[in-house]
């Protein structure tokens, strides 16, 4: 790849990687609210939980959350 | 003596500013080998050397140091004395005298050369490890296509691709699926990576690994459509998993931002949230 070729690889990449973002997130809540409980179980014993998503096991701090409604 | 002499001359002026670029650009980056015929190679060599030496030259001419070393004269001179041994023997004097003023003339002309091309290969290897904030830091795309030009080809596009040099920023990381020829698929994230000397992949590492269990789901999913994949992915015990490059048939990267809430939520997932925390302090 020529330079060229690289820098247009790097805007498609720049345009995706919101949405690899959002589609991360809405993969996060629809765990947390699908799984509530078991959420809220590994954050009281852990203070932290983790989420599978597409993305990969996702670790949610407690901080990550009080800092999301902040 | 004179083909040893113009030998000499090539190899300082045309090859050897492209070995001494080559040499401090691998301090920072895997350089990209082509297999080129010997043609190619001097072709590049002398176009690598030409706008340094002319630039030189220029420095060296207009500073006047060129013409205190020595003058045109001189270089014909030497060079006739090299040539024709009659000329040599009738004009011994002259062409010592001119030999040294040949001598410090190229002195002159050469430490401007590799101070040049020093410079200049020292800027590009500033220019890649700080790449991804200089292509942040330029508004128009035309200009960011320029710094791609003349930064990027000269690395290994394995390394363009899992090194940190095309995460948009520093916040991101880099996740891998990697399907292998067994048609296995494995998913992590890019820890490291290994280039063979002519810039192909050797080998991928990936940390917290996982595997699809792709049989599993297909006989499931035959019975139940639309069956969800997030249920046929196995941890891989241990800490970094090695992919050997030449099992893999084809990766799938992605960008990932290390916080996973970084952007605001919506007022219904604070809801959730905030349900969540209210829970949370309730007596179990």
């Amino acid at each position: 790849m020529n330079g060229r070729e690289l820098e247009h690889v790097l805007s498609l990449i720049d345009e995706n990687v919101s949405a690899n973002q959002a589609l991360r997130c809405s993969e996060i809540f629809r765990f947390i609210e699908n799984h509530e409980d078991e959420v809220l179980a590994q954050l009281r014993e852990h203070k932290a939980a983790q989420i599978p998503t597409s993305f990969g096991d996702i670790t949610l701090n407690l901080s990550d959350l009080l800092k999301a409604i902040a | 003596m004179l083909t040893l002499v113009v030998t000499s001359l090539v190899a300082v002026y045309l090859l050897g500013p492209d070995l001494i670029s080559r040499w401090i650009l691998g301090f920072v980056v895997p350089r990209k080998n082509l297999i080129r015929s010997r043609g190619e190679e001097v072709t590049r060599a002398v176009l690598w050397a030409a706008v340094p030496l002319a630039i030189a030259v220029f420095w060296a001419s207009v500073t006047g140091v060129l013409a205190h070393e020595g003058r045109l004269g001189d270089l014909r001179i030497v060079f006739s004395g090299l040539y024709d041994e009659r000329f040599f023997e009738a004009h011994q004097n002259e062409f010592f005298v001119s030999l040294k003023s040949v001598f410090w003339m190229n002195v002159s002309l050469l430490w401007r050369l590799y101070g040049l091309v020093v410079s200049f290969s020292l800027l590009l290897d500033g220019m890649i490890l700080r790449y991804r904030w200089l292509r942040n830091a330029l508004r128009w795309r035309w200009a960011k296509t320029v710094l791609a030009t003349i930064v990027l080809p000269r690395a290994s596009e394995w390394h363009v691709l899992l090194s940190d040099m095309l995460l948009p920023s520093a916040e991101q990381r880099l996740r891998a699926d990697v399907l292998t020829r067994s048609n296995v698929l494995y998913q992590g994230w890019v820890q490291d990576k290994m280039l063979s000397a002519d810039g192909h992949l050797e080998s991928l590492t990936l940390s917290d690994p996982r595997r699809f269990l792709r049989e599993e789901y297909k006989k499931d999913a035959a019975v139940t459509p639309g069956l969800a994949h997030d249920d046929y992915w196995r941890r891989i015990p241990g800490n970094l998993f090695v992919l050997m490059g030449a099992d893999i048939v084809n990766l799938n990267l992605k960008y990932v931002e290390e916080n996973p809430l970084a952007e605001k939520p919506s007022s219904e997932q604070i809801e959730l949230l905030k349900r969540l925390l209210d829970r949370l302090k309730e007596p179990e």
